[in-house]
């Protein structure tokens, strides 16, 4: 452990001789560190680009900071265009005058209506979920394409109080268990449109730190392994789903109100919500979801159209590989970046004008040791060798790989499976339970790309499959994939 | 030295590398951050509550302690107690001299002080580790109270039926560099800036307001100085004084109840401070006496026949003043409380008891 700490603080102490801009490659991207102006700490609550082309960040304790990216991670000159946030955590940028920002008690817009170069005109768009006072309450948000928003509004924490005065309305029965619902919609994902007008979406989640609508229009967002999540979860959010965290029933106009939704039986619990679309295994994958971003198309290498989920409680950002069976998203999931100098705390993510590059955002957000910072990883020229996408077949898995097979991995004794599955239950996290091990006999051929792995016996409702590919030169080695339903043909 | 330590030490450390902007004023690792005069500094925040009565905070619900919970065994031993802050509030700071707190909810100064801004160490955490302070996070005021908001919102609108009380914040624009805060209620727009005074201890509200005919303004406990330009925009000179942090307004341990209860309405009667505008010994205040009123006729406005006060009207009337007022009492005055029907009961409870002298 001592030396450990030795070793992190000799290379922290290298960057800081060096300037800061620490810089790690690995297989088709590059890592640098964006260092702060004097005493400003990074604590990166939300992230994006404004028309122009600068990076404009809001910090936690208040500020939003705007600056133009230059290729010397050293170089970046940061002016103020904001100030006086209460911890915000979701940006959408409209134009360079103009910036949206979901902060704790409000969605707000921030005008420079002068021309100045700062915000004059702080704009009250939206408050209509309640504030208990408690630290944890934080949210994040997504543009739904027509001028409004969906906001992801999280729950409070059991190690933390509530206000005697909150905002909204207050709920006894909300109030109890680990983390919980004590004020108006928490635990939600609200919708407000154009107009400001906010109409409930759905409900059940603990703290889902990032919410994303896709280029499809399909809505996303993950939450943090805890109560009642056994382990990290992606979900696919449709309208009035209920996904699991029952806290948030209380605002449900439909539940009873002086009902304990803690206190529904596990039969009732089961039937009423949507599992995850994946599960992101805590010890090897993700520990703490927050925003998910899809990968543009074309400029980022290979992996266009995917989603990655970076970890708030974890040096990595999970790669999501989705596909629908019978008609319902489920897939796979491994490590975009794992380790290799990206920090702790990562929290939100942007990707550059020219697609080539991937700015994280980088927080603990004062609930645990400092993890700080703003990273790029920048796709270089290299090529990249992976496997692109782990599937369902009827009878197996089917990996898709960025070129040809390579031959490394055409040889069975390459793969090791297992299959377990969790329970969540209102206990914090949850055993791997049922783990055995899964035969791989053979590997067959499907075209110059693809590859099949039949698998007998295969179980839905949740169960993962971790495949372990022992081959070197491939990016990622370690992939879940998460049955819910069978593909039937 | 302890590993952990250095570690944090170090990240701090690296966080003071990089480049300069232009002459900048971010708020940065020091967890006092000020303001001046010429640029005074806004933020949103928690604040702490230092007294203020549930008249003040009428728009704002009540919670209860809770009991204790163990994600392993359930409800377990002991409480859980909230504590007393303001969760949606602005500050200013003009520095050394003033500083100031701005609710939202209320749509009202809430407090002025003066001395240092905030300490907000509790809640940005200690530079080193970065924590927060566990179960009380909320950031101190670094001087002596001036002013703490009493008594119903100073401002009224007389001209216009107002049927709800509950203001809506629209936002603020920063007007060299002090914010003007806007909110409505009902069709008016009401706009307010407030910056220090000329003598010391003073402060002005400069107020413009839009959509109605007629205002009444009336701080309560105070001084006030009110210079109209119009009748609808027109400043306050207020008069603070030195005042002590006091919890008075906590709701005693046995009082946090589920089921409604005499004493806990008593107690409700000062706390959500009825007892500004209700005697319970006879006497007219702003509304009218509690003495004598359950099971006796009322005159209501507007209304020919006189009605029975039975429960139902009592429940109505303070739900929601609005939809019976009470002869020669002006409508729109009693804010309504949105409170549970556990109190709302147990205030109706106390209401039976207070017979005619
Ligand atoms: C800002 C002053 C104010 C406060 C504070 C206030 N009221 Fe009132 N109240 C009035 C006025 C004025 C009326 C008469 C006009 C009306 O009926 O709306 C009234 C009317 C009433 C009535 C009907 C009385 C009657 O004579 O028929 C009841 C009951 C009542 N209030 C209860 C309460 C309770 C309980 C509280 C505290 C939770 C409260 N009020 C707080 C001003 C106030």
């Amino acid at each position: 452990m001592n030396t450990v700490s030795t070793l992190l603080v000799c290379v922290f102490g290298l960057a800081l001789l060096s300037g800061g801009g620490e810089i790690r490659a690995e297989d088709g991207y590059r890592l640098e560190t964006i260092p702060f102006p004097k005493g400003v700490p990074p604590e990166v609550g939300a992230i994006g680009f404004n028309p122009s082309g600068e990076l404009v960040v809001a910090l936690r304790r208040s500020d939003v900071l705007i600056a133009r990216p230059t290729e010397d991670p050293n170089q970046f000159e940061w002016r103020l265009f904001a100030s006086g946030l209460h911890n915000a955590c979701g940006m959408h940028v409209v134009s360079d005058q103009e910036v949206i920002i979901s902060q704790m008690p409000e969605l707000t817009r921030l005008v420079d209506t002068n021309g100045d170069g700062s915000a004059d005109w702080y704009e009250t768009l939206n408050a209509s979920w309640g504030m208990s006072g408690n630290y944890h309450e934080t949210n994040h948000l997504t543009p739904d394409g027509e001028g409004g928003y969906f906001l992801a509004i999280g729950t409070a924490s059991h190690n933390g109080p509530v206000f005697y005065n909150v905002r909204g309305t207050y709920s006894k029965t909300g109030r109890r268990g680990r983390n919980y619902s004590a004020a108006s919609w928490k635990g939600w994902v609200l919708h407000v449109d154009a107009d400001g007008v906010m109409t409930p979406f759905c409900k059940g989640f603990r703290m889902h730190n990032g919410i994303l609508r896709d280029r499809n229009g399909n809505l996303w967002a993950g939450d943090n392994q805890g109560d009642w999540r056994a382990t990290t979860p992606f979900y696919h959010l449709k309208k009035n789903q209920f996904y699991g965290h029952p806290s948030s029933l209380v605002w449900d106009p439909e539940w009873d109100s002086s009902r304990d939704p803690l206190k529904v039986s596990l039969q009732e619990w089961s039937a009423m919500r949507t599992p995850a679309a994946v599960l992101l295994p805590h010890d090897i994958m993700n520990r703490s979801a927050s925003e998910p971003i899809q990968i543009p198309e074309s400029g980022f290498g290979p992996y266009g159209g995917q989603i990655l989920l970076p970890d708030n409680n974890g040096k990595r950002i999970s790669r999501l590989m989705l596909e629908e069976v019978d008609g319902q998203f489920q897939g796979a999931c491994t490590h975009f970046w794992n380790e290799n100098g990206l920090n702790l705390g990562n929290n939100r993510v942007v990707f550059s004008p020219d697609r080539g590059t991937l700015y994280v955002g980088q927080t603990s957000r004062g609930w645990g040791a400092l993890a700080e910072g703003v990273q790029r990883i920048i796709r270089t020229k290299e090529s990249v060798t992976d496997i692109l996408t782990m599937s369902l077949t009827p009878n197996g898995f089917r990996l898709r790989f960025t070129g040809p097979v390579p031959d490394s991995v055409r040889d069975p004794g390459t793969y090791r499976m297992k299959s377990y599955r969790y329970e969540d239950g209102p206990s914090y996290g949850g055993e791997k339970l049922d783990t055995i091990k899964v035969a791989i006999p053979k590997v067959l051929r499907v075209d110059d790309f693809t590859v099949d792995l039949p698998v007998e016996g295969l179980k839905d409702g949740g169960h993962i499959y971790e495949l372990s590919v022992d081959a070197e030169g491939l990016r990622s080695n370690v992939f879940c994939y998460t049955i819910n339903r069978l593909r039937k043909e | 030295m302890n590993g952990k330590t250095s570690i944090a030490l170090t990240v701090a450390m690296t966080w003071a590398v990089g480049s300069l902007g232009a002459e900048e004023r971010w708020v940065t690792l020091d967890n006092e951050p000020l303001g001046s005069p010429e640029k005074p500094l806004v933020l949103r925040t928690y604040f702490p509550d230092p007294g203020l009565g549930r008249e003040v905070l009428a728009n704002h619900d009540l919670s209860y302690r809770a009991r204790k919970y163990s994600p392993g065994k359930g409800d377990v031993d002991g409480f859980d107690d909230p504590i007393r802050g303001i969760p949606a509030a602005i500050g200013v700071n003009f520095g050394a001299g003033f500083s100031y707190c701005w609710d939202t909810t209320e749509c009202r100064l809430l407090f002025a002080w003066q001395g240092g801004f905030l300490k907000m160490e509790n809640y940005w955490g200690n530079p080193e580790s970065g924590r927060r302070k566990p179960f009380a996070y909320l950031p101190e005021l670094d001087g002596p109270l001036i002013y703490l908001a009493r008594g119903p919102h100073p401002l009224v609108i007389l001209d216009d039926f107002v049927e709800s009380h509950a203001p809506a914040f629209s936002g603020y624009r920063l007007v060299d560099e002090v914010p003007e805060f806007i909110y409505r209620l009902g069709k008016a727009t009401i706009r307010v800036r407030i910056v220090p005074g000329e003598k010391p201890m003073t402060f002005l509200k400069q107020y413009v307001v839009e959509g109605a005919k007629e205002v009444a303004y009336r701080e309560t406990g105070y001084r006030d100085q009110i210079e109209k330009e119009t009748p609808l925009t027109f400043s306050v000179t207020v008069t603070g004084r030195l005042e002590s942090e006091s919890s008075s307004g906590e709701l005693e341990p046995e009082y946090l109840t589920d089921k409604p209860n005499l004493e806990w309405g008593k107690a409700l009667y000062t706390q959500l401070g009825c007892l500004a505008c209700h005697s319970t010994d006879g006497t007219r205040g702003h509304g009218p006496t509690f003495a004598g009123t359950f099971g006796s006729e009322r005159k209501i406005t507007g209304v020919e026949d006189p009605v029975l006060a039975d429960e139902a009207y009592l429940i109505e009337s303070i739900k929601n003043p609005a939809a019976k007022v009470v002869e020669s009492f002006p409508p729109g005055y009693m804010p309504p409380y949105p409170i549970p029907d556990d109190q709302v009961q147990s205030l109706v409870l106390f209401l039976q008891t207070l017979k005619n002298e």
